[in-house]
């Protein structure tokens, strides 16, 4: 027993030893990006153009704004692209962060169940639009997992002066496309981004009912981790992946990304 | 991210009667319990008919269950979402994303476990308690109820390590489940979630508790085995 146990314990440690020996590429770069990006489709888009143009080869890390920006702050990454311009900006001031650079834009929306018990549909006061679901204690659900949707969530929540708490109200914890999937699912209500909507919207059966206002505006930014801060990261391959992605030819891309023939990001005004 | 500050703060929550962590654990307690209520009759009727009966496929229903021992719990949750989902077969019952969705999944997920550990109890019984009952004159359901109060705590020890199993489960719960706070957030799903957003204390917090769970389930066996006559 006692020599099984010991064999037990060096296969361990012999593991333990080998793990950080793996190859690990040198000009490897990680990125950490949102759900949105990677729901809708555009990261499948934009990466291997970056890996065809730079011949860096990239590794992704997705999560809600919450996590990658803390991914970010901790130096577990290499640049960061996430879309809560206020935490990116922190990210900068904290010093964890070299600039931060707007990189695409759409909107939010309201989607939900074509019945749309809280008669909604066609409202473009995305407040009013909350106030109803919530007095019609419809089922809505919620990102609960501290992304930028579920931030903006929380903003529209707060300027209707309402408590999102009531038995249809489920928080979800899990991304995106798994929130839309639910949604339909169940046949609540949603917030979503306009990409991550297209790209499901046909197997959720989920519809768009209300959208346009000017506090639904949806901005994405990337800020490269401060190699000063964190001396092990690839700041060569993050400095390369920002001035890429800001260039006209990424730009192009990410205006001409389509989902069943729409348009779904659009490039920032103040891009080159 | 300071691990002694997440720690302190994770023994404050525990400590503290925090609602939110104590929903989840209830919750968690509530659908793996409830799981294994539902399985381990049928599982022990399996079982002990596999070890003493001799019938057609029996063979093939051993080698079946033993390789569902291993089999993965998210290709569980899979199965589960395809059958329950909308458009799925079963989708009438609307229950994808309830509790009754992962109850169904973890009963599914402990049913070879319970099942293998009866078997083997049973077929390591002593076979003389069979017989003694037959002679004396017992029904059948009498003397397989004689042979399996015999093997008691075998069975007992099938029924920790089921346990063991589903409320540690992350896969097919995330998946059926949906991780909806108060409703279906179990602990092994309240740990990814805290993780995915950074959040290290509720997580250490409900690690804690998970492992006085396995901790418990291993003094538990032990105290049986010390006792059951598992010489």
């Amino acid at each position: 027993m006692r020599s099984k146990l010991a064999s037990f314990c060096r296969i361990v440690a012999a593991l333990g030893l080998a793990l950080p020996a793996l190859p690990l590429a040198a000009a490897e770069f990680k990125l950490a990006a949102t759900h949105t990006l990677e729901d809708s489709g555009l990261l499948a888009t934009l990466i291997p153009a970056f890996e065809a143009a730079s011949g860096v080869k990239v590794r992704l890390a997705i999560g809600g704004t919450g996590q990658v920006i803390r991914l970010a702050a901790n130096g577990d990454v290499d640049a960061v692209m996430s879309h809560v311009k206020a935490q990116e900006e922190q990210l900068v001031a904290s010093g964890a962060g070299l600039k931060r650079h707007a990189v695409a834009f759409n909107d939010f929306l309201i989607a939900g169940p074509p019945q749309d018990p809280a008669r909604i549909r066609g409202l473009q006061d995305a407040v009013e639009v909350m106030r109803r679901i919530r007095a019609a204690k419809a089922r809505f659900i919620s990102r609960g997992d501290a992304s930028g949707t579920h931030v903006k969530e929380r903003e529209l929540w707060r300027a209707a002066g309402l408590e999102p708490r009531w038995a249809g109200y489920m928080s979800a914890g899990v991304g995106m496309g798994r929130v839309l999937m639910m949604a339909g699912e169940m046949q609540a209500y949603t917030l979503s981004d306009r990409a991550t909507f297209a790209a499901f919207r046909a197997r959720t059966g989920l519809e768009l009912l209300a959208a346009g206002d000017a506090r639904l505006y949806n901005e994405y930014g990337v800020v490269a981790v401060n190699p000063a801060r964190f001396p092990g990261i690839n700041a060569d391959a993050a400095a390369r992946f920002v001035s890429w992605l800001t260039s006209a030819e990424a730009q192009r891309l990410i205006a001409g990304f389509r989902i069943g023939g729409q348009q779904v990001f659009f490039a920032p005004a103040k891009a080159r | 991210m300071d691990i002694l500050a997440s720690t302190r703060q994770a023994f404050a929550l525990l400590f503290s009667g925090d609602a939110e962590l104590w929903t989840i654990i209830w919750i968690s307690l509530r659908v793996s319990l409830t799981a294994l209520a539902l399985a381990t009759p049928p599982a022990v009727i399996l079982g002990y008919a596999l070890a003493q009966k001799r019938f057609f496929g029996r063979r093939i229903l051993v080698v079946l269950i033993q390789g569902l021992l291993s089999f993965p719990t998210v290709v569980v949750g899979l199965i589960l979402y395809i059958l329950l989902t909308r458009q799925g077969p079963l989708g009438s019952w609307q229950l994808l994303f309830t509790q009754e969705a992962m109850i169904m999944g973890q009963a599914v997920i402990a049913f070879p476990v319970l099942a293998a550990f009866a078997l083997a109890a049973v077929q390591g019984a002593d076979p003389r308690a069979h017989e003694t009952a037959v002679s004396l004159g017992a029904s059948p359901l009498r003397a397989a109820l004689t042979t399996l109060l015999e093997v008691r705590f075998a069975v007992v020890a099938g029924v920790f390590n089921g346990f063991g199993r589903v409320i540690s489960e992350v896969g097919c719960a995330m998946m059926v489940g949906g991780n909806i706070a108060g409703v279906t957030r179990n602990i092994p799903t309240a740990i990814a979630l805290e993780t995915s957003k950074g959040d290290f204390a509720q997580g250490i917090a409900l690690g804690v508790v998970l492992m006085l769970f396995a901790l418990g389930i291993s003094i538990t066996l032990g105290l049986l085995q010390g006792r059951g006559g598992l010489k």
